[in-house]
């Protein structure tokens, strides 16, 4: 069976998480990330 | 009927199972990574309290070491695999994070040379590869793939080009596996020609980026060097990276013209297809950064997210990396790859220091 065309690329959906987490860290539910 | 309720199952059971299938594989990057940090931290320590002067090996050598040292002696099991190979989204997660450390002019201003840089370079290594390539006599699908991935972006570039240029798994094979060795070889031979060249930050982070091949190894080069270097590397590979499409395109068109290619009919969706997205993710969270939406802290929060996503990535370039699969590939189209790669390096050596001297880096 062909593999099923995807909607987003793997980039994309590196894009999308990076800006979630941005958003999170904006809206102050992530406050501090310890490094 | 039965069918319409039977395949979103099925969908959704396989996506699940893709899922938790990366799992494992996710938890062995951050324990690589996390145990890379903790030798890192432990060496600092161990050297403050008994008042020795040890050296400051940071954490993402240790990382690639262990990572290494795995795939290379027991080797990574087949349950960790799927979740190994995510390491590259993780490095994309981490590059447009690291746009929040950046403000968009000294991005425009740097990724401006680079580009320039970028444009010198391509020019020069792609006709040196294909040249080289020839005298090797090497198939000329095999010569594209090395040149492409030599100077554009590795890996990422000789798949898109396979695909664009129908050629064959054997080709691409031999030049991802050329490429792959010499990545892991220039990732630690840079840092050691940059200290003795004595650059600074700015220089070797453009060289590391314009010529060290896949995007990983790059940001790896640069953040061995410095915190400074490894920030210039990625943007200076970035711009590399977001001229994959118009190269791809180049050579799909050429081979295509000679029957032995699909005509690109579409060029404008070829080339948003093959556009690295996150090139403008990372302009973007720069641009959000430049006017004020983040505060101080949350910057600092958002830079050490990116910190945690290259942890993982460079966990994953070692880990990936099985230098006796390596080895068992031809060794003419290594040498291709090996001597361009030198000339490659010398020409960006040259580029950078030029730029050094006009522009003070």
């Amino acid at each position: 069976m062909p593999e099923p065309q995807r909607r987003f690329s793997l980039d994309s959906w590196a894009v999308m998480l990076a800006l979630a987490a941005a958003l999170l860290v904006r809206i102050g539910i992530l406050k501090t990330v310890p490094w | 009927m039965a069918s319409s309720v039977a395949l979103p199952r099925a969908n959704a059971t396989s996506f699940s199972n893709r899922f938790f299938g990366l799992i494992p594989g996710i938890l062995l990057l951050l324990a690589v990574g996390y145990a890379g940090k903790f030798i890192e931290q432990s060496m600092a320590h161990y050297g403050k309290a008994h008042h020795l002067v040890l050296p400051n090996i940071e954490y993402v050598l240790w990382a690639i070491l262990l990572g290494l040292a795995i795939s290379n002696t027991i080797g990574v099991p087949q349950i960790f695999r799927a979740g190994v190979a995510t390491y590259e989204f993780w490095l994309k997660a981490g590059i447009v994070l690291l746009g929040a450390r950046f403000l968009l002019g000294d991005v425009l201003r740097l990724g401006g040379l680079s580009l320039v840089l970028v444009f010198i370079e391509l020019a020069l290594a792609l006709t040196f590869m294909t040249y080289l390539g020839r005298g090797f006599k090497l198939s000329p699908k095999l010569v594209t793939l090395l040149a492409v991935g030599s100077s554009v972006c590795g890996v990422s570039a000789i798949i898109a080009t396979q695909g664009a240029i129908d050629a064959d798994e054997e080709d691409a094979s031999y030049a991802i596996a050329a490429i792959l060795a010499l990545g892991a070889i220039s990732l630690f031979l840079f840092p050691v020609v940059g200290h003795a060249l004595h650059m600074s930050d700015h220089a070797y982070g453009l060289w590391a980026g314009l010529a060290v091949d896949n995007t990983a190894e790059a940001t790896a080069a640069g953040a061995l060097y410095s915190d400074a270097a490894g920030k210039v590397a990625v943007v200076a590979k970035t711009c590399r990276n977001a001229l994959i499409g118009f190269i791809v395109l180049g050579y799909a068109i050429y081979w295509a013209q000679r029957g032995q290619a699909a005509e690109v009919k579409d060029k404008g969706a070829f080339l948003w297809q093959k556009f690295p997205k996150f090139v403008l993710g990372f302009l973007l969270i720069s641009l959000l950064a430049t006017i004020g939406v983040f505060t101080k802290p949350q910057l600092t929060a958002l830079g050490n997210l990116s910190r945690w996503a290259f942890l993982l990535t460079f966990a994953g370039v070692g880990l990936r990396t099985n230098l006796r699969e390596l080895g068992k590939q031809g060794a003419r189209p290594f040498v291709v790859g090996a001597v361009g790669e030198v000339a490659i390096a010398l020409i960006t050596l040259g580029l950078v220091f030029g730029a050094d001297k006009w522009f003070h880096l």
